[in-house]
């Protein structure tokens, strides 16, 4: 498994998305390839993360954060 | 990656090129005291090092000696890294030329290198750079312990965090936390100005951000104030500790002290309570009267015998006196009414005439020698003669003489009688005298009883301190020391204590006014903006935890592994256990590595479990990152056992093998020759010694040991 898969991995097992989020193991992804495609907001600003982070060229902490927010306010509203 | 192959030429005891060979798991290079082993861990730190001072030092005395003039040498070390199937070779070396016996010049220390590949093709490359490039600096701290005390590798709070970014998984967990923390104050900013905006809210919005912050400012001075305690307490707990095998010592030694103190102070009082002034005395306090009784006695005698003869004779003179008064009185009575004769009636002549003719030629009567009439007439002629004599003033006054003119003898009476009187003290001087003496002699016992006491009490206070690792000194710091802790600790204690509730009552206070601006924020800003920031918490809260979980694991699995180790190298004796406290405050990583003994901290083991636990330590690292990290490195030890018994070094050798790719190590031990195995070039105990490579170094004989130029290390495979 690619580092970046198992960081995300990691960060997917976090319980806070199954006991707030409600989110099954069935909901949550297992690489970036799969998390990129996710629907829930929270799950695809981290799988963003993780990318911007783990792929080069690395993704600069202002970029990221439009990024981030772009997702989060789009798919919020 | 493991070193293959050292080659150390012309450097100190090296002389030419001495080469080291080595092989994966352990190699113990085996070197008496100056045989060369510390040359040789210098040697390597040398060439890891940027220091290139000092260079004439270096350079072997024996080979300049034994070079000729305009013969250069050259003066380096040479590494040889396997790494898979690539070798990498780095030198770092100068070049010396000898001008004269006295005379020579070196050239600058230059590197090279060279990568040899699996087909045999070798790159020729800059040493420096292939040198930090194989092997950072940074990894020395992990890699190269000279020493027992290089071995405690966490001992500064970066060190744990600096072992994971350079061996770990669990640094790739690291920038998250930052990036999350970051996005989610971008949000709250964000939201806290749309917030600002709505006017209904701006007075209490503005009211409860000054109050959150000025009580989150107060809550962190509070919470540092808190570290600093606990802090202090460690301190605290870890000085009475250290001196708690010595306090007891410590306090004999006080008691003692005061005890010693008491004596001279008693002795004093019974120096200064002793009055041997016998001479003053003498005359102030009249003692050489202690013998006046009998000379007072004789004195008394002869004044007693004196006033009787006074008396007496006073006595005979009043008789006298009253007798003549008789007689005058008598004559007056017989010649009453009669005129006596005139008393020179006969006269003189006659008188005499008639005595000597026995016949009164008055009466004409015989008057014989003794009769009355005879006896009649010499009274008359006596009488008659008696007035004829000058007659004294004080006979004129008649009553008026005195036998005894002066009252002499009665005041000499009075004085013996005054005299007597004061006896009674003249008496007492002997006793007085005999009084002192005792006394004296009493509190001169009482004094060498004291000095004995104190010779006693000398003697209990030299065998403490001959039987404690302390000097006196040092003992009665200890003891005021520890008390002088005791006390600060109980003051700690109170103070966080007090802080821990102030911290309590301050989170108290903050929970509900962060509710509050919530509240607000949800009223005044749109959904999709609070939305927004409770995913970006949520991401911060993932990230945080999920790092700290990391590390926690990292810290957890390490304690594991380490004390693992600890029971492997110490089997059957007591070890106690390795706790590692992990924790953040102020965003700094804080790692406590404590032995622990029943629930409490052992804060000064012996040298022996103290090395023990480091190594412990050390092999866990070794063991926990080689299956995370990319590369492994070699570990290089010198002298890492010293305080080790040979039963625990045994099981310590038999760990070493086991805990990484390769170990390199320099000891002392086993060198000593077997006098049953005279073919042993090291002790008999060497033999069962697990190890991979054994390599012997020792001086090369014949050498003087005060002529540098003698001396040659020889490097023997074993």
């Amino acid at each position: 498994m690619a580092k970046e898969d198992e960081i995300l991995k990691t960060f997917m097992a976090h319980p806070l998305l199954r006991e707030v989020y409600g989110l099954n193991e069935n909901s949550l992804p297992n690489s970036i390839e799969e998390g990129m495609k996710s629907e829930i907001p929270i799950v695809l600003a981290i799988t963003n993360i993780v990318k911007g982070v783990q792929r080069k060229p690395i993704t600069s902490d202002n970029d990221l954060q439009r990024q981030v927010l772009a997702i989060l306010n789009n798919k919020v509203q | 990656m493991i070193i293959k192959e050292l080659i150390i030429s012309n450097y100190q005891c090296y002389y030419d090129d001495k080469k080291f060979e080595f092989t994966r798991g352990s190699n113990i290079i085996l070197g008496k005291n100056g045989g060369g082993k510390t040359k040789f861990y210098e040697a390597i730190e040398w060439l890891f090092s940027s220091n290139n001072r000092d260079i004439d030092e270096l350079i072997s005395k024996k080979k300049l000696n034994l070079a000729s003039p305009n013969d250069p040498f050259k003066v380096g070390v040479e590494i040889t890294f396997e790494q898979g199937e690539i070798l990498n070779t780095v030198k770092k070396y100068f070049t010396v030329q000898k001008k004269t016996d006295k005379n020579f010049t070196t050239t600058n220390v230059v590197y090279e290198g060279i990568r040899e590949y699996e087909n045999g093709e070798r790159d020729t490359m800059d040493g420096a750079a292939l040198l930090k490039d194989i092997f950072p600096a940074k990894n020395k701290l992990y890699c190269m312990f000279k020493g027992e005390s290089d071995l405690n590798i966490l001992k500064n709070n970066d060190a744990l965090v600096n072992l994971i970014n350079l061996y770990s998984k669990v640094k790739h967990f690291g920038p998250y936390a930052e990036k999350g923390r970051v996005f989610r104050e971008y949000a709250d900013k964000a939201i806290e100005e749309a917030a600002k905006k709505d006017k209904k809210i701006e007075k209490r919005y503005k009211e409860l951000d000054f109050e959150i912050n000025n009580l989150q400012g107060k809550l962190n001075d509070k919470q540092i104030f808190l570290q600093t305690k606990y802090k202090e307490k460690r301190t605290l707990e870890e000085n009475i500790q250290g001196v708690e095998k010595h306090l007891d010592n410590a306090e004999a030694v006080e008691t003692i002290k005061t005890r010693i103190k008491d004596i001279d102070e008693k002795k004093k009082r019974l120096e200064n309570s002793i009055d041997e002034n016998y001479t003053t005395a003498l005359f102030d306090k009249n003692w050489f009267l202690i013998y006046f009784e009998n000379i007072q006695k004789e004195f008394s005698d002869k004044v007693v015998a004196l006033s009787n003869e006074r008396r007496k004779q006073q006595r005979e003179f009043d008789r006298e006196v009253g007798i003549k008064e008789g007689e005058k009185r008598a004559t007056v009575a017989l010649f009453r009414n009669v005129v006596p004769l005139p008393n020179d009636i006969p006269s003189r002549a006659i008188m005499e005439e008639m005595l000597s003719d026995e016949i009164c030629k008055v009466c004409n009567r015989e008057a014989k020698i003794g009769s009355d009439p005879y006896n009649f007439m010499l009274q008359r002629l006596n009488e008659y003669i008696l007035t004829q004599k000058p007659v004294l003033e004080e006979e004129e006054e008649g009553d008026k003489i005195e036998l005894f003119k002066n009252n002499y003898t009665s005041r000499l009476v009075n004085l013996e009688a005054a005299i007597d009187n004061d006896l009674i003290k003249v008496r007492s001087i002997y006793q007085t005298i005999k009084d002192q003496l005792e006394f004296n002699q009493e509190r001169k016992n009482e004094i060498d009883e004291l000095d004995r006491k104190k010779d006693k009490e000398i003697e209990d206070l030299e065998n403490i301190i001959g039987s404690s690792e302390l000097g006196q000194d040092s003992l009665a710091h200890t003891f005021k020391n520890s008390k002088g802790w005791q006390r600060d600790l109980t003051a700690v204690n109170i103070k966080i204590e007090e802080y821990e509730k102030s911290v309590s009552e301050m989170r108290k206070e903050l929970s509900p006014k962060k509710d509050e601006k919530e509240a607000l924020d949800s009223k005044s800003v749109s959904t999709y903006l609070t939305q927004t920031r409770k995913i970006l918490r949520d991401i911060e809260t993932i990230f945080e935890e999920t790092k700290e979980n990391k590390y926690d694991e990292f810290v957890k699995q390490l304690q594991k592994t380490a004390n693992d180790y600890l029971k492997k190298i110490n089997v059957g004796s007591f070890t106690g256990y390795i706790e590692i406290e992990r924790r953040v405050f102020n965003k700094e990583q804080i790692v406590e590595v404590n032995l622990m003994q029943d629930g409490e901290i052992f804060y000064h083991p012996n040298t022996s479990l103290q090395t023990s636990m480091h190594l412990a330590i050390l092999f866990a690292i070794s063991e926990m990152t080689k299956i995370e990290r990319e590369e492994c490195y070699p570990l290089i030890f010198d002298a890492p056992t010293s305080s080790f018994d040979p039963i625990k070094r045994k099981h310590f050798f038999e760990v070493l093998g086991d805990c990484n790719e390769q170990t390199i190590l320099l000891t002392k031990d086993f060198t000593d020759r077997s006098e049953n195995t005279p073919g042993l070039l090291y002790s008999e105990e060497f033999v069962n010694i697990k190890r991979n490579k054994a390599i012997l170094i020792r001086l090369e004989e014949p050498f003087d040991d005060e002529i540098l130029s003698t001396i040659n290390t020889q490097v023997i495979n074993l």
